[in-house]
């Protein structure tokens, strides 16, 4: 049970660090396109090891499939609005083009 | 202790500061996006007061249904600041000031109101038993104070009434005139069967659980939300009368199960006992359906479709 915990205690470590990582990308970056990489990318897998983490500390197999049900979830969600985001962002950019 | 203390600290001042942001934003879209983070914050305000009911609803519709809809309408208005001179200086002031009233009154009413329904828990422990379900929010909100929820039911009926009203229903989820983005629809089709699931499942849920009719209603509306959006809608699909069914079914179910507890010898509303579960089930689909139908309908009706089309020159 302690082992579960240990192992827990570090999967969250490591998760927040993906997630202030994705944060630090989304202040720091310059334009619309590295910061959807940065969110994506690094929350997805910081949520991922989050969730991981979760898992040790599940009390049915039912409940641990639900969590990874949720990332998996998220991780559609994510990436179909990344797509959708860096469209839009072109569009823009290409109606900003011709106006000038 | 004073770890969650910071916490919550933290918290509160992140919805406040989200708050301010979200109103004095230099973009309508900005503003949109900062009052949907403020929605999910409350969310977690509300799992921090343990009322994940709350929560469920406020992320569901505070934030999901209603931040699609003020974005749709941000589109359709355009990019840019928001207009100015809406409101003047002194309208402000007596807002700031009826609001932070309205918070003292909430204040004291909290610290003075605790006390005298300490013992309402208790009571509702105790006679869970016969309200037909063992989630003591369900049984309140289905059983107890059911003439509460139909009133809010009714509420909701009548807003689709109004929007109905204010012309055909003319649905389109078109953006710029093109076909959906391939993905989208893709992932939409994805999400379609798992969030039917996730409603069902949250309606049972309910019966033991924080969930029942009015999160798996605003699931259901998110689908019809995501369908519109990928020039899909299930209302396009549905007749005029079976639209209008849907939206009424809710209101219709609850005054009939009513009924029938008044024809059983008891008054209005007034099911307890062996057959309290199934009634509050049968009311609690109905409801889920036409709040699913009526959310979709808001954010449907009234999309020209055009936003983009009607900018360019």
């Amino acid at each position: 049970m302690i082992f579960a915990d240990v192992v827990t205690g570090v999967l969250l470590l490591f998760g927040a660090f993906f997630f202030l990582a994705g944060t630090v990308g989304i202040v720091r970056f310059p334009d619309t396109l590295s910061r959807l990489h940065a969110v994506t990318k690094a929350d997805n897998l910081g949520l991922g090891i989050i969730v991981f983490a979760l898992v040790f500390q599940a009390n049915s197999i039912v409940a641990a499939l639900k969590l990874l049900l949720i990332w998996s979830v998220v991780l559609l969600g994510s990436a179909t609005t990344c797509i959708l985001v860096a469209g839009a962002s072109r569009r823009r950019d290409e109606e900003g083009e011709r106006a000038r | 202790m004073t770890l969650e203390i910071l916490l919550d600290l933290l918290l509160m001042a992140a919805v406040v500061v989200t708050a301010f942001r979200a109103i004095h934003a230099r973009e309508i879209f900005a503003g949109v996006i900062l009052y949907i983070v403020f929605g999910l914050l409350l969310a977690l305000v509300w799992v921090r007061l343990e009322a994940p009911d709350l929560a469920i609803a406020e992320a569901a519709i505070g934030a999901g249904i209603t931040g699609a809809m003020l974005l749709d309408a941000a589109r359709q208005i355009g990019d840019g600041p928001p207009p100015t001179g809406a409101t003047r200086r002194w309208e402000r002031y007596v807002a700031a000031a009826a609001s932070l009233a309205f918070m003292a009154v909430l204040a004291v009413t909290f610290v003075t109101v605790e006390e005298r329904t300490a013992e309402l828990p208790a009571r509702l422990a105790n006679s869970l038993g016969e309200s037909g379900v063992e989630h003591p929010v369900t049984a309140v909100l289905l059983n107890y104070r059911a003439y509460d929820t139909l009133l809010e039911v009714a509420v909701l009926l009548a807003a689709a009434a109004a929007v109905l009203s204010l012309g055909e229903l003319r649905v389109s989820g078109r953006v710029a005139g093109g076909a959906p983005p391939q993905v989208a629809a893709g992932a939409t089709a994805l999400l379609t069967p798992l969030g039917v699931l996730v409603a069902a499942y949250l309606l049972l849920q309910g019966s033991h659980a924080p969930g029942g009719a009015f999160p798996a209603g605003a699931v259901l509306g998110a689908l019809g939300v995501l369908l519109t959006l990928t020039d899909n809608s299930p209302l396009d699909r549905l007749r005029p009368a079976a639209l209008r069914a849907a939206l009424a079914a809710g209101f219709g179910v609850f005054i009939v199960v009513g009924l029938v507890a008044m024809a059983a010898g008891g008054s209005f509303l007034s099911y307890r006992g062996s057959s309290a579960g199934l009634a509050v089930l049968l009311i609690e689909t109905f409801v889920a359906i036409s709040i699913g139908a009526t959310l979709a309908l808001l954010f449907s009706v009234g999309r020209t479709g055009g936003g983009d089309e009607r900018r360019a020159p």
